[in-house]
Parts: C-alpha cells; sequence; structure tokens
C-alpha cells in the first residue's frame, strides 16, 4: 500500500499519526481513503468541489504530481506520498 | 569605474543645508556590499552614543545595493536604517519598487542625512545632481497627494520619491516611509525619524545604469529564473496569489495569527484568503483579467507578486494605494477577527495613504480589542467604541483616529501596544505581543520553533522576515531542491520541525546570516534564498559576480551577513540593549486557545532561554548576546569594538 505522509502539525487531522498506510491505485483514489478516514483533513487539502486546494503540493517520492499525471497518477507499494502546503513567505 | 554600482555616497547636512559627495573604495564595498550593513557603518561612525532618535544627532541611512539596477528579478530594493524611535535600538526597513533602481541611475549608491532642517525640505537628485528644496507646501497631504505635487512641480512622470506621510506629522511612532505610495518601509519607525529631521522626501530621476561587469553571465543567471518558475509550485503560488498565498497554508498548520496572536486557526481564514482576493477583488477579477490588471511588480522582476485592488461601495480602494500583502491581511484580519478582505484592504489604504507600518497598527488595535473584550479597559478608555473582535467598522474607526491622531484613543495606540499597555495597566501587559516594543508579524513562534529565538534575538524587534522557517527543513517533508541550498549554508541534514535544539538553532543563525546578506544586497527575499525561492546561495553569489566582476563565494555573502547582524548588536549593546532585551512577551508562554494544530501549544522559558546560550556561542558573542572583540576582528570589525 502506498504511505501518506503528512508535516509534523498535519498530524492534528490524522489522529496523531505523520504517515499512513492506505490503499488506493492513483493518487487520487488513495486521497479519497483519506479524507473518508480522517474527515478532519478534508477541507484542508481538497475544496468544495473534491479538487485539491490550489495551496497544496502533493508530491509521489520526489515528483510533484503536477508534473506527472497529477491525481490520476498511478501509486504502488511503498511510494510516498507527501503533503505539503506551499510555503512562501510574506 | 566600478562595475555595477555607482562608487558614490551623498552625504546630506540639513541643519546646514550642505551636501557632500563621498568615493569610498571598492575594498569597502566589498565588505559592506550595501543596503543595511552599509547604512550601519555610517550610523555607528557618525551618530554619537546616546543620541535621541528623534533628535539631530540621529543618523538616517537610505542604500540600495552594489547589485541594485540589475537586469534580474528581484534586486530593486532599499534600505532605510536609523537609531529607532520605536524600539529604542537600531531600526531597519526594507521595500521594494522603483525607487531603489531609479536612485542606483540617478547617481548615488546610498545616502547619509544628519542634522535636522528649520523647515520642512525634499532632497532633489537628478542625474547625479543634488540639491535641497523647499517642502512646505508638502505637509499635510497624503502620500498620492505629495507624489502628485512632486511630479507636477518637476515636470516629469517618471520621478520616484520615497517620503514620509501624514501620520509623521502627527507623530505616529511607527510611522513609515513610502514610495510609489504602495511600498512600505515599514518597521520601526523611520518615517518618524525622517520627519524629526524634516526631511519630507527623496526624489530621485536618473538614466545611467552602471556597467556590469559581465552581462552575458548575468543573462545566464536570469534566464534560469522563468524556466524555474513552472517547477517551483511554491514560486508560481506565489506570483499569481500573492505573499497572502501563505493564508491557507498557516491557518491549516495552526500559525495563523487569530485574535490577538489568542489563536492559531481562524474559521473565516477562507474570506481572507489570497485565493479570495485573486478571485473576486483584485482589480480585473470580474472580467477574469486579473492577471494583467491585478497583478504589479517591482523594477525588471518577473514574478509579479503585488496586488492592485480596485474596490467600490462600502470600503472604496484606490488603486494606487495597492492591495494587502499576507502580513497586512494578518493584523488587519485575523489579528482583528475581521474576514471581510474589502475592509482589510480599505485598512491597507488608509496605512500606505498616511503612511504607517500595517503590521503594529493592526497589531495594536488588536491588542486594544483584546484588552476590551477582557474587561481590561472599558468605553471610557476608548471614547465609546466597543472595540470588539470581528468588526471591520471598528477597526476601520480605530485606525481613522491613530493616522489623524485625532482623538486621545488613537494619539495613545499610535504609540504602540507596549507604551499603551503601560498607561491601561490593570493586566493590560498580559496581551502584549510585542519583542523590543515592536509588535510580531503574523508568523507564530509556537508553531515555527526557531521564530521563537530569532524574534527574541533580532535587533530590532520580532521579524519574520530575518530567518528561514522550520518547515523548510522539515524531517521527511523537505524537498531536495531545499536540502541542496541549504547545504550550501552547512546545514545538510533534515530536523524536526518542532525541535528548538542546537541543531535547529545552527539552521536559525545560519539562515538569520543569509537573510542578513539578502537585507544589505537589497535582494527581495521572495526571490532570492536559501530554500523555496527562485535562485538559491550559489545563484546569488553567480549573480554578484556577473555584475560587479568580483569571485565572491556563498561564505563570503553569509560573512556580510553576519557582518550586519553583529553590527546591529553592536549599536544595541552600545545603548544598553544586550540579553536583557531578547524576551519574548509573556503571552507566548501561554497555551494557546481556540482549535486546530496549536491550540494548547506554548514556547518555554527552558527552551527558549537554552537556545539563547545556544545561539550566543554560535555567533560568538558573550553569554549576555554582546559581540566580542575576536568575533569582531574576524569580521573585519575590529573599529566596531572600540565602541562597546
Amino acid at each position: 500500500m502506498p504511505i501518506i505522509r503528512v508535516p509534523s502539525l498535519f498530524k492534528y487531522y490524522l489522529e496523531g499519526q505523520a504517515e499512513i498506510r492506505l490503499t488506493g491505485r492513483t493518487v487520487g483514489e488513495v486521497l479519497q481513503v483519506l479524507v473518508r478516514e480522517f474527515p478532519k483533513i478534508q477541507s484542508h487539502i481538497l475544496d468544495n468541489n473534491s479538487q485539491l486546494r490550489r495551496h497544496i503540493n502533493l508530491f509521489v517520492n520526489s515528483d510533484n504530481i503536477r508534473d506527472l499525471k497529477n491525481l490520476e497518477t498511478q501509486v504502488s507499494e511503498g511510494d510516498v506520498i507527501k503533503i505539503v502546503p506551499s510555503v512562501t513567505g510574506g | 569605474m566600478p562595475y555595477g554600482y555607482n562608487g558614490k555616497i551623498l552625504h546630506v547636512d540639513l541643519t546646514h543645508a550642505k551636501l557632500s559627495v563621498e568615493t569610498p573604495p571598492e575594498s569597502f564595498y566589498r565588505t559592506y556590499m550595501g543596503g543595511s550593513a552599509m547604512g550601519l557603518y555610517y550610523i555607528l561612525k557618525e551618530m554619537p552614543k546616546g543620541a535621541d532618535a528623534l533628535s539631530p544627532e540621529n543618523v538616517l541611512t537610505i542604500m540600495n545595493s552594489v547589485v541594485t539596477g540589475a537586469a534580474i528579478s528581484g534586486q530593486s530594493r532599499v534600505n532605510v536604517s536609523a537609531r529607532s524611535p520605536f524600539t529604542r535600538g537600531i531600526g531597519d526597513s526594507q521595500s521594494g519598487g522603483f525607487f531603489p533602481a531609479e536612485l542606483k541611475f540617478a547617481g548615488f549608491d546610498g545616502i547619509v542625512v544628519k542634522g535636522s532642517s528649520p523647515k520642512p525640505v525634499y532632497l532633489w537628485i537628478n542625474n547625479g545632481a543634488a540639491e535641497l528644496r523647499d517642502a512646505s507646501h508638502l505637509t499635510g497631504k497624503l502620500t498620492g497627494e505629495v507624489d502628485q505635487v512632486l511630479k507636477a512641480e518637476l515636470g516629469d512622470q517618471k520621478i520616484e520619491i520615497l517620503q514620509y506621510g501624514l501620520s509623521a506629522e502627527k507623530g505616529v511612532l511607527y510611522s513609515s516611509m513610502m514610495s510609489m505610495a504602495n511600498r512600505n518601509n515599514g518597521r520601526t519607525g523611520m518615517g518618524l525619524v525622517a520627519h524629526s529631521k524634516n526631511l519630507k522626501a527623496i526624489v530621485v530621476r536618473g538614466t545611467n545604469k552602471p556597467e556590469l561587469a559581465d552581462s552575458k553571465a548575468l543573462s545566464v543567471v536570469s534566464k534560469a529564473g522563468p524556466k524555474m518558475l513552472p517547477d517551483n509550485p511554491d514560486m508560481a503560488g506565489l506570483a499569481k496569489y500573492g505573499t497572502a498565498s501563505v493564508v491557507l497554508p498557516q491557518h491549516s498548520m495552526g500559525t495563523l495569527p487569530t485574535r490577538n496572536y489568542s489563536e492559531g486557526a481562524f474559521e473565516s481564514a477562507e474570506d481572507i484568503s489570497g485565493e479570495k482576493l485573486y478571485d473576486v477583488y483584485l482589480r480585473g477579477a470580474a472580467d477574469g483579467k486579473q492577471d494583467s490588471k491585478g497583478r504589479d511588480t517591482c523594477y525588471a522582476c518577473i514574478v509579479r507578486c503585488k496586488r492592485v485592488v480596485e474596490l467600490e461601495g462600502k470600503y472604496p480602494v484606490d488603486p494606487l494605494y495597492g492591495g494587502p500583502e499576507y502580513e497586512t491581511i494578518g493584523t488587519f484580519g485575523s489579528y482583528c477577527g475581521v474576514k471581510d478582505l474589502p475592509a482589510v484592504s480599505r485598512a491597507n489604504q488608509i496605512c500606505n495613504a498616511y503612511g504607517v507600518d500595517s503590521i503594529s497598527c493592526g497589531a495594536t488595535i488588536a491588542f486594544a480589542m483584546e484588552c476590551f473584550e477582557k474587561g481590561i479597559i472599558t468605553t471610557e478608555q476608548t471614547g465609546g467604541l466597543e472595540l470588539k473582535f470581528g468588526d471591520p467598522d471598528i477597526m476601520l474607526e480605530v485606525l481613522d483616529q491613530i493616522v489623524n491622531a485625532s482623538t486621545p484613543l488613537g494619539k495613545l495606540l499610535g504609540q504602540g501596544s507596549e507604551r499603551v499597555a503601560a498607561v491601561w495597566g490593570n493586566g493590560a501587559d498580559e496581551c502584549l505581543i510585542t519583542v523590543k516594543g515592536q509588535e510580531a508579524p503574523a508568523h507564530m513562534p509556537q508553531a515555527k520553533r526557531s521564530l521563537g529565538l530569532i524574534y527574541a534575538v533580532n535587533p530590532f524587534g520580532a521579524d519574520h522576515q530575518s530567518s528561514e522557517h522550520d518547515w523548510m527543513i522539515e524531517d521527511g517533508i523537505a524537498s531536495d531542491l531545499y536540502m541542496s541550498r541549504l547545504a550550501l549554508l552547512g546545514m545538510p541534514e533534515r530536523l524536526p520541525a518542532m525541535s528548538l535544539g542546537p541543531e535547529k538553532v545552527k539552521f536559525a543563525y545560519l539562515t538569520e546570516a543569509f537573510y542578513s546578506m539578502l537585507d544589505s544586497l537589497e535582494l527581495c527575499q521572495f526571490v532570492w534564498g536559501p530554500g523555496w525561492t527562485l535562485y538559491g546561495p550559489q545563484e546569488t553569489a553567480d549573480m554578484v559576480n556577473a555584475v560587479t566582476g568580483w569571485d565572491v563565494t556563498v561564505d563570503e555573502l553569509v560573512k556580510v551577513g553576519e557582518r550586519r547582524i553583529h553590527l546591529m548588536r553592536v549599536f544595541n549593546a552600545r545603548e544598553g540593549m544586550n540579553r536583557n532585551a531578547d524576551k519574548l512577551p509573556k503571552k507566548f508562554y501561554q497555551a494557546l486557545q481556540g482549535e486546530g494544530p496549536t491550540a494548547g501549544m506554548s514556547l518555554t522559558h527552558e527552551e527558549i532561554e537554552s537556545a539563547l546560550d545556544e545561539y550566543y556561542r554560535l555567533a560568538e558573542m558573550t553569554p549576555n548576546g554582546v559581540p566580542t572583540k575576536g568575533k569582531l576582528e574576524k569580521l573585519d570589525l575590529a573599529w566596531a569594538a572600540e565602541l562597546i
């Protein structure tokens, strides 16, 4: 199963866990499982139309999904999907 | 003839109305590079110990750098420094736009101002020729009006103007210097210093770009930027949504200061987000043309992160005054519990039109709101106003009273929350979020632990643009790009997010030195930096070399940054400020309320004191936070050691 990894402060939305193994053949499928099992995180990563929020970056291992196939990017055992909020300054 | 810079510093003696030009050697420029570091050299050399910030003895410096005006993004910035009337220590402020480059093209790398004029004057610099002119007719005007008058008077729409605003004339302690009516040298009250000298404005016009050492090499560095932009999602977000792009991530992480820093998550964060600003309120948004009409930029910068808002109705906004940055959205939005973005944009306009620091101003209003909500003050102190969180009209009414100093409440709040707390008593100090008297910006150290240290030690008060933030090096999260850049500074390993141990202190110090260098090279920290920015440390060195013909290394640049830090601490130490001033407010040690990832979190005295010990050791300062002779000599600052 692929692994979802979140920043330390996002553990709050995942009952204290920074990494979780979830089922899914694509990034989109894994996210659907994630928000179903941990609904508190949903509004922070998906908008009202269930689209990935504009300030959320998703990486499969080191690659941004925007450089791959977005939510259709395929994932397999051991792949790490990192959820990383955009971190610009200001 | 130097490459990249003019080799000329203009000295202005306002008391005797005398101007002179200094031509320092190349070694001087290579040592200080410009900006804040260069300004500090003159301030320490020429301002006597103990001089009052609002006396003629204070020295005001306006500096660009050796690379300002080069054809590459993020280089047109200017530093204004002096002793701060607000923090009582060294004052430092930065802004961008077109004034910095124009000052370079007008023939000068910096201006050193001493004394004070018997009547208001402006300094007019036109392609190398400088003179003082009467500015009496400019008093009592908004910044946009002053710009219009001067452009008509001088018959040139292309002049650039740096001015203090009406609020400085009213004595607001955190008055700022403004250019373009929307670029704000915000922090530490430099506008009030300029007003104390009766130097209403510096007006520049220049057409002489200094020759570059290697234009081809600069072009190589420059072209790498646009190519990287689509692949750098953080930069793409900054470009499109401005610094406001960070509102929602901050909220989700629990580090969006809410209701005067009492909580870290704001239930209405969506309403004040960068996306909302872009989708609905930027000029042109109604027609889907906000990218062309609602975004602005600085000289030669491709990023175009500045906002332009144009609104009618209850909260009208003139696009001349720009649109709110993240900090302004924080302090007038979530700090005050206000979710009305047009009202926040209106507040931004007022701050820019009158020339005040939006961080200290909004935060002081939020402080007053908390005092009222807790019953520390009543309508007796507020002139009948119910200062409740969440009321945009009250927020704007109080703002109006501050910038005009039109009521006892407005005059008092114009002195900043720390002085207000001393007057109100009754436990008001429990509501403070100040360090060295200056209100904290909208990045919470409870979540970004290393900021707790930086907020404490930064010589001009809590500042979020003086180091990199913790999530840049977070274990398991930080990208390979960020880590490859941080490795150049000596930080190759990822670190736990919430630690403040020795390795995190090292991260704080090294990135502080790098940011300090950026504030001396006057480079935009949203384009140049050690992590998420368009260009990293090596590109910074390559760019400096392409412009100047030097052979600087990243290590040499970091040393410039260390020089600035140490010179600032020398200044403060000379005035009796050392570890005794490196104190965080009580509120940061109390558990955050509300909900979200940081609810219940606080800093601890033990970790901060331990971090301070480690920081001073790393920086080779005394345990009391005073620069040592040995370190100053290593930094080629032996002359500064004589001052303390």
